[in-house]
């Protein structure tokens, strides 16, 4: 490949400004969130018109050039990671809501919107975008899409995947494509479907139709406090055996707490070896209803402390605790992984013992905050990346996890994704036959891996 | 025994050249093409895992809904996406290869979004597995998905994993009358946007006047107080409950009210585009319905249907005839753009999957 060839055909569309090329440049887009690991870009380029990126890729195929997507890099598994002389084709400032049309409840958007963004914009309509991880202040709805992105209210509402109506992508090829539409309903395969969670291997999704909804009328929050992991976890059995659907069930261990609470002052019960957040929503009549058979759950469920959200500020207090989890675990150690595998809801306090012993056992200090209601763990696994034995504990713990839920027939993402992180426990979920479909379509795309070679799938191409 | 069923069937796939999976045809519209030989999947059948407090089940393609509906009901709980013509022994792979749910999807979701995993035979007739048992799973390409709206093209579905959710233990239903579609549309619309919990949403057009029909539904509240609110909304309601309330609805979701000779389609639309299609209907006399919020029409065609494919061309739209008999089965604008052709290659490099479509 002729490197500088290349670069004079970038810098026809992009101006110095906007095409990075020097190392200092460069060292902001070395990682996502997962910083344990680090590539420097050949390039990085920053398009403002969904143009500027057809013509990237288009260019990035001509010369054979790797690229990856980047959002706002929050990925936590190294999607966004670069790959070793390629570019990032980072996306920001593809940040137009192009259309919201209230009375078909839909938005077209760029990639480069920002979660909240779409859901303050529809507001003055009464209307959210459903999809809400607790890094929604600041990723796109393109990472929210390659991920299939889920958040605390998958359990009611789904993930990504299930509020994305229509796609307009550009494939790594440089063909530009449509699927999908407006409609709820569709005939023929879905595509949309199979595009959304494709981790960034199927080229760039430059224009997105995301279904909206209509505000709840009424949420009803609780937090709940045990003296066990172990009987928070049962209460989430006993709530869904109930035939209760709350839009969201999570669980806090005392760590997490702790970090929290030092973070943000919600207010948690420092003393909790486990805290229960649910939340119902829904129409206010439905909510009071359900509300009351939640609560007689809960009170048989062996709670030491419940409090009960009187108002929206104290709604809002429980959650900024819940959603600052991550980044208060960071106060207590820089270096962490999360895993994010899934479990049978009925696995769960057997999952849980199963983590703590793990952190015994390999003297490492493990905090678990997570979706309940979905069987979705994020044990969070603290170590000093200054300590190579120690980082390695780590990963041999994190490696564990994950093999403990496929052996419990559950899933080694929620919603986190495969990245780079999780590549080598593909083989252990999948059979080679079905490795092979999924590189088959992935080849029928991009037969040369352009497009985040080496994320998700196992990459055929040798690289330096 | 079960095993011996689907060896059998694999090997049925590895002799021949040309094939075409079915359930057991309750889609009467869609045919496989001549010459094409048909593989029966209906024996492929039988519940593999239900766990009621995992609110999740696992079954074989051939799988009669009827049965799968009973053995959630008796844990109150149900396929919320409605799947039509469960009286008439529709299969659950036949309704995620047809894309079929009914009203309910309005609220819930459709068969997309209940579908977890799914484990279907391959061209070579390799077992392949994508998605998964948990309610949560985002990891590798999300096939299950790809599969709902296949009609057989990409592979025959073999298992299927599904999400499930309480059911309501008891619904109402409650109907107005408008003399002009703009006029319930309007009110349509202004349901649409607001935060009333509403099931599904309706409209059936007659001779003289457009009802509108909204279901609503729960356990033990207060349905007094919420017909009430929907009152701010609509007015001279009739309210229908009971018996009355669900036979009503198994008769449009078994598709009792299409006229014999007629073939009936599904057209997939937003609520924007159904005055200029319903205005195209009425000029043909067609029986139609618009579910989902007015997004599907369900037409009951008895012209010839290259006029009504003709006309969803024009029109942008696509249209899929499910019952009744049809001389084409991919109306209007189909997308087999390029993203699908690479995906079918991928998955069928011989063309050995039929694509429903009459020649
Ligand atoms: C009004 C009515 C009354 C009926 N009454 C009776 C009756 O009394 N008794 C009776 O026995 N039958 C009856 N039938 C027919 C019967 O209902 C069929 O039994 C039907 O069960 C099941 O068809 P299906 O839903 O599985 O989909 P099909 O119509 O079989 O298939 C729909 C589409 O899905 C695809 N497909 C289906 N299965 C698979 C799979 N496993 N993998 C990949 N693709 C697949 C097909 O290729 C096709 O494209 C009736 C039908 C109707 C319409
Ligand atoms: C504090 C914190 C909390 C988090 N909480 C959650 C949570 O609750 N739930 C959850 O699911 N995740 C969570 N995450 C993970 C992360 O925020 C999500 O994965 C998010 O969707 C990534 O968005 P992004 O814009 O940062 O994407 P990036 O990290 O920039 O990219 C993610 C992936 O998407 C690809 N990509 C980006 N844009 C496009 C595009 N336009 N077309 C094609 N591919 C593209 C990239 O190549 C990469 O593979 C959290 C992360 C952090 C740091």
């Amino acid at each position: 490949m002729d490197e500088a060839a290349f670069l004079v055909e970038l810098s026809r569309i992009f101006s110095n400004d906007r095409l990075l090329t020097k190392n200092a440049q460069l060292v902001a887009y070395e990682s996502d969130a997962l910083t344990s690991y680090q590539v420097r870009p050949q390039a990085v380029v920053l398009p403002e018109t969904q143009e500027e990126v057809i013509q990237t890729v288009r260019i990035c195929n001509e010369f054979g050039v790797p690229f990856v997507a980047r959002g706002s890099g929050t990925s936590l598994s190294g999607g966004s990671l670069p790959v070793s002389g390629g570019i990032v084709i980072a996306l920001n400032r593809l940040n137009k809501i192009i259309r919201l049309d209230a009375e078909s409840r839909i938005a077209v958007v760029e990639c480069g919107v920002v979660n909240i963004d779409v859901s303050l914009a529809a507001a003055p309509y009464g209307l959210y975008f459903a999809p809400d991880p607790s890094s929604q202040l600041i990723c796109t709805i393109g990472g929210n899409l390659a991920f299939n992105s889920g958040g605390a209210h998958c359990l009611k509402y789904g993930m990504t995947s299930n509020h994305i109506l229509g796609i307009k992508a550009v494939l790594p090829d440089g063909d530009v494509v449509e699927i999908g539409g407006e409609s709820l309903e569709g005939i023929g395969p879905d595509t949309v479907g199979l595009y959304v969670g494709s981790e960034g291997l199927f080229g760039i999704a430059l224009e997105v139709t995301l279904r909206l909804l209509p505000k709840p009328e009424a949420y009803r929050t609780v937090l709940v406090a045990y003296h066990s992991l172990e009987a928070a976890g049962k209460a989430v059995s006993m709530v869904i055996a109930a035939g209760l659907l709350p839009g969201a069930i999570e669980i806090m261990d005392n760590l997490a707490i702790q970090a929290a609470e030092a973070a943000v002052q919600a207010g948690y019960p420092l003393d909790a070896a486990g805290l229960l957040i649910v939340e119902l929503d829904g129409e206010s009549s439905i909510v009071e209803k359900e509300f009351n058979s939640l609560m007689e759950v809960i009170e048989e469920s062996g709670a030491y402390e419940i409090r009960i959200a009187e108002d929206e500020e104290q709604r809002m207090r429980i959650w900024k605790g819940r959603k600052s989890a991550f980044s208060a675990v960071g106060r207590l150690s820089q270096d962490y992984l999360v895993q994010d595998g899934v479990v049978p809801r009925s696995q769960l306090s057997h999952a849980l013992a199963e983590i703590e012993k793990l952190g015994n056992q390999y003297g490492i200090r493990i905090a678990n905050v997570f979706h309940a209601g979905d069987g979705n763990l994020h044990p969070l696994i603290l170590f000093d990346g200054r300590d190579s034995a120690n980082q390695e504990k780590a990963e041999k713990i994190a490696g564990e996890i994950l093999k403990m839920c496929i052996d419990l027939g559950g899933s080694i993402t929620g919603e986190h994704g495969i990245g780079v992180e999780k590549l080598k426990y593909v083989p252990i979920m999948f059979t080679e036959s079905d490795i092979d479909t999924m590189q088959a379509i992935r080849y029928q795309i991009d037969p040369r891996e352009l497009s985040n070679r080496g994320k998700m799938l196992p990459s055929r191409i040798k690289t330096a | 025994m079960k095993n011996g069923v689907i060896d059998e069937i694999g090997e049925i796939i590895q002799s021949q050249d040309r094939l075409l999976a079915f359930g057991s045809k309750t889609k009467t519209a869609i045919e496989a093409p001549p010459g094409v030989i048909t593989l029966d999947m209906s024996k492929v059948k039988g519940i593999l895992e239900y766990i009621p407090s995992e609110y999740t089940f696992t079954a074989l393609a051939g799988t009669r809904l009827d049965e799968i509906d009973q053995m959630l009901a008796e844990n109150s709980q149900f396929l919320p996406f409605d799947p039509p013509l469960i009286k008439s022994g529709g299969t659950l792979g036949g309704t995620v290869a047809a894309n079929l749910s009914g009203p309910g999807r309005y609220h819930y979701g459709g068969v997309r979004d209940f579908v977890l995993g799914v484990q279907f035979f391959d061209s070579e007739a390799r077992l392949i597995r994508s998605g998964g048992k948990v309610v949560k799973n985002a990891a590798g390409f999300d096939i299950p998905k790809l599969m709902v709206g296949s009609l057989g093209s990409l592979g025959a579905l073999v298992e299927l994993s599904f999400k499930v959710f309480p059911r309501p233990k008891e619904y109402k239903t409650v109907i107005s009358s408008y003399p002009t579609l703009i006029n319930a549309m309007e009110h349509l619309i202004q349901l649409t946007a607001s935060p009333i919990e509403i099931l599904c949403l309706e409209i059936e057009p007659t001779n003289n006047s457009y009802y509108l029909r909204i279901r609503i539904g729960g356990s033990g509240v207060l349905f007094d107080e919420r017909i009430d609110k929907l009152k701010q909304f609509v007015d001279d309601i009739q309210v229908l409950d009971g018996e009355s309330e669900s036979m009503y609805w198994e008769h449009i979701n078994e598709f009792r009210w299409l006229p014999e000779d007629s073939t009936l389609v599904k057209v997939p639309l937003t609520p924007r585009l159904v005055p200029d299609l319903d205005e195209f209907l009425q000029q043909n006399r067609s029986i139609r319905r618009y579910s989902v919020g007015a997004n599907v029409a369900w037409i009951a065609w008895s012209k010839p249907l290259d006029r009504l494919d003709q006309y969803l061309k024009d029109s942008n739209l696509t249209g899929l005839p499910i019952l009744g008999s049809a001389d084409r089965i991919r109306l209007g604008a189909w997308d087999t753009g390029n993203f699908y052709q690479r995906i079918k290659k991928a998955l069928d490099p011989n063309g050995k999957w039929a694509e429903v479509q009459k020649l």
